[in-house]
């Protein structure tokens, strides 16, 4: 990855994090459906960026949220692991030639059908973690999961919106 | 040595992982038990400042809503006032319990709030600059809200009754009897009730206060009312749910209490129970 790359990078990651503490924080459908859009500077870090980058870059702005929440560790904890796994499964998804060239990850260059297979089992998994460490065990079981699954499907519908919004300009 | 270094090395990325997140897990610790510390709350000077300008800009379409409910507190004060000359020729026997050198209060705006959390915290705009400290009682205009629980030079965090950790102290009125207030997490406009022995005839409505027993809110503050009992045959306790008088959803203006004795009660206290011990 270029210099201007990562600067650019390191802009939009700011950019989302701000738009999360300042609009998506106050926004809870139903008292269930959170939107944790942070999770879109995560989901778009190049894919060839070192793992271990990647797993301190999701650690701290996990920690950057947690400040405005008022949890501290629990975003933290999970956009870790989400970072954690997601070399795996972009592994995983492969589509058999390689990234190559294009590190670059949104819904133009790779697809519908490839983003979204990409983006729903990873913010599920931060919503399943980010919920259930939340509640610190598993009392509450039911509401705890339905905060999870909902939350993951509006966090989801916000970052495709946002995606289509900002991707039609740059190309 | 050789052998252990490639190994550390091969699984770096997972070492770091396990290392980060067990990081966090201490941190959560911390931050769930309610007398933990916090090292990245909202009360620090940045998220504070942030959190505030936010709020500035959605403060404004809440104004008309604001002003009237502090037009009913006025009222209400205002005949409490009307009400205190009669029982101020008993005054001289029965010292009225809130005695304004004893408890102070620090009025303050919620800029930032949570309610669909297990663990809820609230911000407000006063900090150590305006005699916050951490471990002070905070009410509102309709009842008990929580505890300080950081406070920064501007700004402090405060656990609302709707953390799981924090209890309260309180007492049903009706009876007199004590019992403790709990949040498990699932209504933020309801709260439970524990400890209120099953030979209490209990009604829908009876009002819980907070009792005398903590520093925290001054005696007699308003924390909710009764909306549902239930028991089970072999148990000593009801099972109760509560209304909250204070609606969380909707929380601006609070009170900071500065209980002057704190420290004395509560060495004295200490003392006491290091005797028995």
């Amino acid at each position: 990855m270029n210099k201007q790359g990562a600067f650019g990078t390191i802009l939009l990651s700011l950019i989302i994090i701000f738009a999360q503490v300042f609009v998506f924080k106050d926004l809870v459908l139903f008292g269930v459906a959170f939107c944790f859009f942070y999770v879109l500077a995560l989901l778009l870090i190049p894919v060839e960026t070192n793992p271990m980058l990647q797993i301190v870059i999701g650690f701290v702005i996990g920690l950057i949220t947690d400040a405005f929440y008022s949890t501290q560790g629990v975003h933290a904890s999970a956009a870790t692991f989400l970072m954690f796994v997601r070399p795996f499964w972009i592994n995983i998804l492969n589509p058999g030639t390689g990234y190559g060239a294009v590190d670059r990850i949104n819904i133009r260059t790779q697809g519908v059908q490839w983003f979204l297979t990409y983006t729903y089992p990873l913010i599920l998994l931060h919503c399943l973690i980010l919920f259930f460490v939340e509640a610190f065990g598993f009392a509450n079981f039911l509401i705890t999961l339905s905060k999870a699954f909902f939350s993951s499907l509006f966090t989801l519908v916000v970052v495709l919106i946002i995606q289509y919004l900002f991707l039609n300009k740059a190309k | 040595m050789r052998r252990l270094l490639q190994f550390l090395f091969r699984y770096r990325a997972f070492l770091l992982f396990l290392f980060l997140e067990s990081l966090s897990f201490w941190l959560i610790v911390e931050n769930n038990s309610y007398q933990g510390a916090r090292y990245f709350n909202s009360a620090n000077a940045f998220t504070g400042s942030i959190s505030q300008a936010s709020h500035d800009l959605i403060a404004f379409f809440n104004l008309s809503r604001q002003n009237k409910i502090l037009a009913e507190e006025n009222a209400r004060l205002k005949s409490r006032l009307l009400s205190l000359p009669d029982s101020l020729a008993g005054a001289a026997l029965a010292p009225t319990e809130i005695d304004s050198s004893v408890w102070n209060f620090v009025p303050a705006k919620v800029i930032n709030n949570s309610v669909f959390l297990q663990n809820n915290h609230i911000t407000l705009d006063k900090g150590t600059k305006e005699g916050v400290y951490k471990g002070m009682g905070v009410i509102g205009s309709e009842g008990a809200v929580g505890q300080v629980v950081a406070a920064s030079d501007h700004f402090s965090s405060v656990a609302s009754i709707l953390h799981g950790a924090l209890l309260v102290s309180s007492m049903h009125e009706p009876s007199g009897s004590l019992c403790t207030t709990s949040w498990d997490g699932l209504n933020p406009l309801y709260v439970n009730i524990q400890y209120l022995p099953r030979h209490l005839s209990l009604y829908q409505g009876d009002t819980i206060l907070t009792s005398g027993y903590n520093t925290l809110f001054p005696p007699g503050t308003m924390i909710g009312t009764i909306e549902d009992v239930s028991i089970a045959e072999d148990d000593t306790f009801y099972n109760i749910r509560a209304k909250l008088s204070t609606n969380f959803y909707q929380l601006s203006y609070v009170y900071l209490v500065d209980f002057k004795m704190k420290e004395q009660k509560d060495s004295l206290e200490r003392a006491q129970q290091l005797r028995y011990e």
